[in-house]
């Protein structure tokens, strides 16, 4: 049995770029099974803190930890910022989708029909599948975030990071990307969004971190969610 | 076998070679990265050559092939200083290499049968002298089977690790995620793409390597939306623009690989042409 729970946690974390620190002494503890939002004003660190977590930039000191799944590292799954993605890549939906099973593969081996199956089945969930043979710089916003949703899906983690995943998408998929999470969440997963949109986060999210550069506060929504750590949060400026 | 169609072959090969290392490169945006390397790894070979003092050493080959990382390494220290953007990067080793390679060859071998001009432009009309002798019994051009052989070393590589490049060209973030260290596997493909290059020296030279490892792949990019399609093509605009180079050279008495290297932009042209009125189709059709 594994008691913790948390999903990730850091420690003193400090990340810098032409020794400016972008991230300074965040110490955080992030909770399982939980929708968290990482919010913050442009600048803040939001994206180098998902970067931080997953350990794909070099800190300058600090500790990141998960917390085992069955006594086994979580999974992770992965979706990118949608303007990172280069749309004129020559693959169509389904090889996109297809990616997810990638980790599960390891080197060399190839994907078979059964992860083919499983990328289209995950594509249906979306309501992609009628798309799939569609090169991707051919999608919509929606569509293109509805493609990475199922790459993700057919990750199979146990941790979802998703920076902006409702960014540049249209209301329907809006919706079908929060129906998503919540079961996820209710399959006790954990997802760690970045989110921009202040008037839709108390209502998507159940635990909220805010920062700008350091943490301004990290905990449940209701408890978070106010006016005056918004303002220190958004706070023009940044001063101190 | 006949000169000609042996001369024709090593074109083809070598260019197809060299499309399919380049065709990453390209959907990496890291055209440069090939003109940098085609460059450097002349300071391998004359560093190898320095130690073992053979040019038809197979040395030579790895000295070639190491370069490619280091200076993919090299420029990425550069890079992380923040102090310079990614190209200028590339334009301050690429000809700080180069220039100490030629001030060595010019400076102490001299002598030695490797001078800047056949390392820059290869010839390969004489290609076919240097025969491949096995029991006495003359199995055809040297360069054939080094071409044939780098091609089918990159044909194997890509098959086996096509999706790892696939997915760290298109979603870095995704293939650490993943565990495909984007690092090891760009590594990697500058290793082929080096031992690609110098395969092809003495065939079209140092600089229209660069011609065949971008030129082929980007016609073959505007024309299709599939990655092995695209592949594909870009092999098939290689092997035939060596081809037509070389009967155009012959027609008009001037240099082949000039015209090999001519045909892929003649190719791309085509290409360019095609992907400018399919979009006007496109956009008519859906309008």
């Amino acid at each position: 049995m594994n008691l913790e729970n948390y999903a990730v946690k850091t420690e003193k974390l400090t990340v810098a770029y032409d020794g400016k620190p972008v991230l300074s002494d965040i110490s955080l503890e992030l909770p399982k099974e939980m929708l968290i939002a990482i919010m913050g004003p442009n600048g803040a660190g939001k994206t180098t803190l998902l970067k931080a977590l997953l350990g794909l930039i070099p800190k300058v000191e600090g500790e990141t930890e998960f917390s085992c799944v069955k006594g086994k590292p979580p999974k992770i799954g992965y979706v990118p910022q949608s303007e990172s993605i280069d749309r004129d890549f020559p693959a169509t939906v389904l090889d996109v989708v297809t990616m997810g099973c990638y980790g599960r593969l390891g080197w060399i081996k190839r994907p078979g029909k059964a992860d083919r199956e499983l990328s289209m089945q995950m594509l249906a969930k979306m309501g992609m599948e009628q798309y799939w043979d569609r090169q991707i710089s051919h999608l919509s916003g929606g569509q293109q975030q509805r493609t990475f949703i199922a790459r993700a899906l057919v990750q199979k983690a146990d941790i979802y990071f998703m920076d902006e995943p409702f960014k540049g998408v249209d209301a329907a998929t809006e919706r079908s990307i929060i129906e998503i999470l919540k079961e996820l969440r209710s399959s006790g997963k954990t997802v760690i969004a970045v989110h921009h949109d202040l008037a839709t986060a108390p209502e998507y999210f159940d635990w909220v971190t805010m920062i700008n550069t350091h943490v301004i506060a990290n905990g449940k929504t209701e408890d978070v969610f106010t006016k005056e750590n918004l303002s220190h949060t958004y706070r023009v400026g940044g001063a101190e | 076998m006949d000169a000609a169609i042996e001369i024709q072959l090593i074109a083809a090969l070598t260019a197809a070679g060299c499309a399919l290392p380049g065709s990453f490169l390209l959907l990496r945006r890291m055209s440069m990265a090939s003109d940098s390397i085609t460059h450097t790894i002349l300071l391998g070979i004359v560093l190898a050559f320095f130690a073992v003092q053979d040019l038809s050493s197979p040395i030579l080959l790895i000295g070639a092939a190491v370069m490619g990382p280091v200076t993919v390494w090299l420029t990425e220290l550069l890079i992380k200083t923040r102090l310079l953007s990614e190209d200028s990067a590339t334009g301050i080793v690429f000809p700080l290499l180069f220039s100490v390679a030629v001030i060595l060859i010019t400076r102490y071998a001299g002598s030695a049968h490797l001078d800047t001009d056949s390392v820059l432009l290869g010839e390969i009309v004489f290609a076919p002298f240097d025969r491949l002798v096995v029991f006495n019994i003359d199995i055809g051009a040297k360069a054939l089977y080094l071409s044939g052989g780098v091609l089918l070393l990159n044909i194997v590589l890509i098959m086996l690790f096509y999706k790892e490049l696939q997915v760290s060209s298109f979603d870095p973030v995704l293939a650490a995620v993943l565990g495909f260290s984007p690092t090891l596997i760009n590594y990697g493909l500058m290793t082929a793409a080096s031992l690609t290059a110098v395969s092809a020296f003495e065939a079209v030279g140092s600089v229209l390597v660069t011609a065949f490892m971008i030129a082929p792949p980007a016609a073959a990019y505007l024309l299709t939306e599939n990655l092995k399609k695209m592949l594909t093509l870009a092999v098939l605009i290689a092997a035939a623009s060596g081809i037509l180079g070389y009967h155009t050279a012959v027609l008009m008495n001037v240099s082949i690989a000039g015209c090999m290297a001519a045909w892929t932009g003649v190719f791309f042209f085509g290409a360019f042409v095609y992907s400018v009125i399919k979009k006007r189709i496109g956009a008519k059709g859906g309008a």
